[in-house]
């Protein structure tokens, strides 16, 4: 009996142990230099985008969906806010935002309304939303204005030491996790992805539902492009093109079951980490290729998927 | 008691097809009806259109006197209708508690309030006579026990009308006895049942009165008291049911002269099988009885090569052989039917020639294409001699009645000439007609040396159609009857643990 619950405490945070384990190999490796704040808050910086949009992310694939139009969105987003930086930051987050809402509203329209796969569907849009963001201008960068004012904090402030983004992150991922576990939204989110059939049977409003999904990883998406551009000072069309699976890796990783159901938002927020803490890693090796994260990162999502596949099976 | 769902005039039609015309009937408070008919009579359609998945072209319905019009599943059970299907409709990684209360949960200050969640569906299970931890996930907990939760939930959300589509067909017989106990209870609180079933025993155990449908039309409605067997399969399928219904397997006594095809010995699976012994001679048809979980369907796939851990020796033709290889299975002779034919016996949205060919196409192939000439005639054969009623070779299988798609996958293993045949819950949620023609073509199988091993839980199939009937319990075999000494009570006793009188080893 005690074994098994410690089995379970165990696969109920393996992400969280792997990320201890990771981060406890750095901090050897790096006698230190890996431990030190600057270097850990320029982590957390770096990877809070990613995670903000793979908080969203999070929650469509327990519903049993994708969003592989992840980083279409932030990449449109980045250039509006490139475009309307010079008007202030309440009209880059509005115009930024509402093109956020509007792409997360054709994904949910496709999605929840037109029944097309979700696969499919943002695997369309993620192509035009790419489009779009080297449409917007000319397919080259965009210097942005105001880099030092309030648009600028966005992405560089510091509050009490900490990156604005990282707080942003965390913000988000708290409510998330509450959302998830203790209201009905966040329940019928798992419902949704358990048994979409027995969730209609239910009664669960399933196209609402996941109208709102992909409306609020659009947002998220859309901010999170909006913070890059804030902390590169530019609009950039390839902004987050690598989110779209680097999102579903981060998620899978942190222990949501890919067929939807089961799994849980902090887990996304493990698996952000575990990204960060690698590409952090290689990059403090120095002389090694930086392709070397790709392969890294590649190998330990596999090495969730089958534990993930073996605990399940027993 | 007064009438709680009235319908008048109900019809239906799909391209092609008159799927209902003209149905009315009623219902009444704290009434059990069973609704009966073949495949394709129109039971589906007319709960289809009640739970609001169809819509009605005419007619009206009424539901506690007042006009209703079904649109889709939530408005329905927001009326006060419930259904509870065959393959159960909840939500695996959800717990119990949440199964029973999701989309209205009790909220505490803008959260779920998961303490008082928990206290209320403990207590609406204990009303079922169920006391399980709410807060497990349902996909733990047995058929039997998840359509308990489905049967909470309903009550939950107010049901004044449950309908049971098919519930009983993947219970054993004391979880249908317990299922009883709930529908009675119900009956008790003044909610009326629609019970659907192709168990004649429970229709005539548990129901009040009988509706029947054929092609879409009204037969009748019949209190159970004055009707019997015959009278009711003769109104569904319009014809004497006598010559229907299969007669009971003659009695030979031959089987010591006949070669032993399969020998297990102390076949042992952790937490499973605990050590069973089992013979079967060429042209034998042997039974296997047994409640759910008494290890019936993990000894099949043992056989079958399907399950490769186990312990225990397996002896085919008196050889030994190492199980663990469905290629080499098949090779030796040894094909299984399994349980569930949409997971994992028929493709369903191949056609159903192409199902029937599946497993025997490397001996059609000629340097490497198929000789389609040689594939053709196979299929017509077999759909001929096995009576297969599909308008094509080339029509999708799924759009088959569950007889027929069952005769294919027997035709697809039959065209591999089989020694020993493991056929798993062959006739389940197969109709009257199908399922003596399954029967039969059962019989006729083991007649032509083919041996079989038949589980099933439902007793009087196994006691028609069985030489011998081993019955499982816990693990192991715990009683053989064979020949004349097979009876309904028999297994029944042998099942509940009970030793019989008769035996003196």
């Amino acid at each position: 009996m005690k074994s098994i619950k410690a089995k379970q405490i165990i696969s109920e945070y393996s992400s969280w142990l792997a990320l201890l384990a990771l981060i406890l190999v750095s901090a050897g490796m790096n006698r230190g230099d890996f431990l030190s704040f600057t270097n850990i808050s320029n982590l957390l910086r770096q990877i809070s985008m990613l995670g903000i949009s793979a908080i969203g992310v999070n929650f469509i694939v327990i519903a049993g969906c994708k969003d592989l139009s992840v980083g279409g969105m932030a990449a449109v987003c980045s250039m509006i806010a490139a475009h309307l930086s010079g008007f202030g930051l309440p009209v880059v987050l509005f115009g930024g935002l509402l093109a956020a809402f509007a792409m997360g509203c054709l994904n949910g329209v496709l999605v929840a309304k037109l029944k097309i796969m979700p696969f499919i569907a943002t695997l369309g849009t993620m192509i035009a939303y790419k489009g779009i963001a080297l449409l917007l201008n000319d397919s080259k960068s965009l210097a942005a204005q105001d880099g030092d004012g309030p648009f600028g904090f966005l992405g560089k402030g510091i509050v009490l030491g900490i990156p604005f983004p990282v707080i942003v992150f965390a913000l988000i991922a708290v409510c998330g996790i509450l959302v998830s576990k203790h209201t009905r939204y966040g329940r019928a989110v798992y419902a949704i992805g358990g048994n979409e059939e027995s969730a209609v049977m239910m009664g669960i409003p399933v196209e609402r539902i996941k109208m709102i999904l992909y409306i609020v990883s659009g947002l998220l998406s859309g901010l999170g492009g909006i913070m890059i551009a804030s902390r590169l000072n530019a609009g950039i069309p390839t902004t987050g093109d690598s989110w779209d699976m680097y999102t579903i890796a981060a998620v899978v990783m942190g222990g949501t079951m890919i067929r939807g159901g089961e799994g849980k938002i902090s887990g996304a927020v493990a698996g952000v980490l575990i990204w960060g803490v690698i590409q952090n890693m290689i990059n403090m090796m120095g002389d090694v290729s930086s392709y070397w994260q790709q392969i890294i990162m590649g190998l330990i999502l596999l090495a969730a998927v089958i534990i993930q596949n073996t605990v399940e099976s027993k | 008691m007064g009438v709680l769902l009235k319908i008048e005039g109900l019809s239906k039609s799909f391209p092609g097809v008159k799927a209902l015309s003209n149905v009315s009937m009623e219902i009444c408070e704290g009434e059990v009806r069973a609704l009966m008919g073949e495949n394709g009579a129109g039971k589906s359609t007319l709960i289809k259109i009640l739970t609001g998945i169809y819509q009605r072209e005419e007619g009206r319905i009424f539901f506690a006197g007042n006009e209703i019009h079904p649109q889709n599943a939530t408005d329905v059970q927001r009326l006060g209708i419930s259904t509870i299907y065959q393959e159960i409709n909840l939500i695996p990684y959800l717990s119990v508690a949440e199964n029973i209360f999701i989309g209205r949960e009790p909220m505490k200050k803008g959260r779920i309030d998961w303490k008082k969640m928990y206290e209320e569906a403990r207590s609406a299970m204990q009303d079922l006579g169920v006391e399980v931890d709410v807060s497990q996930k349902i996909n733990r907990l047995s058929t039997a026990l998840q359509q308990m939760v489905a049967i909470a939930r309903a009550l939950q959300m107010e049901a004044r009308l449950f309908i049971m589509d098919e519930a009983t067909s993947s219970l054993d017989t004391q979880e249908v006895e317990r299922l009883f106990e709930v529908v009675r209870d119900l009956k008790r609180r003044g909610i009326a049942v629609i019970f659907v079933s192709h168990r004649m025993e429970e229709i005539f155990k548990i129901c009040d009165s009988v509706t029947v449908l054929k092609d879409g039309e009204l037969v009748g409605t019949y209190p159970m008291a004055e009707i019997d067997n015959h009278f009711l399969i003769s109104r569904m399928i319009g014809r004497d049911a006598l010559g229907i219904v299969s007669q009971r397997r003659k009695y030979k006594n031959n089987w010591d002269s006949r070669e032993t095809v399969l020998e297990i010995r102390n076949i042992k699976k952790k937490s499973k099988l605990n050590g069973v012994n089992l013979k079967v001679k060429r042209g034998e048809i042997l039974g296997l009885a047994g409640l759910l979980g008494s290890g019936r369907t993990e000894l099949a796939k043992i056989i079958f090569g399907e399950d490769p851990h186990y312990e225990g020796q397996i002896f085919i033709n008196g050889e030994e052989i190492h199980n663990g290889n469905i290629r080499k299975s098949i090779e030796r002779g040894v094909v299984y039917c399994p349980e569930d034919r949409k997971a994992e016996g028929v493709f369903l949205t191949m056609s159903v020639g192409d199902n029937l060919t599946i497993s025997v196409l490397r001996s059609l192939t000629k340097l490497g294409y198929i000789d389609k000439k040689r594939k053709l005639e196979l299929i017509d054969r077999y759909i001929k001699e096995m009576s297969i009623k599909t308008p094509s070779r080339a029509t999708q299988i799924r759009s088959l009645s569950g007889g027929n798609q069952q005769k294919a996958i027997l035709s697809r293993w039959l065209m591999l000439m089989p020694k020993l045949i493991i056929l798993d819950e062959p006739t389940r949620g197969i109709d009257v007609g199908a399922k003596a023609e399954i029967e039969k073509t059962i019989q006729q199988l083991a007649d032509q040396g083919i041996s079989v091993i038949y589980i099933s839980s439902e007793i009087e199939e196994l006691v028609r159609g069985c030489d011998r009937i081993a019955i499982l319990r816990e693990g192991t075999v715990f009683g053989e009857i064979s020949g004349q000494d097979i009876s309904t009570e028999a297994v029944l006793k042998l099942i509940a643990g009970q030793k019989l009188h008769e035996e003196r080893n």
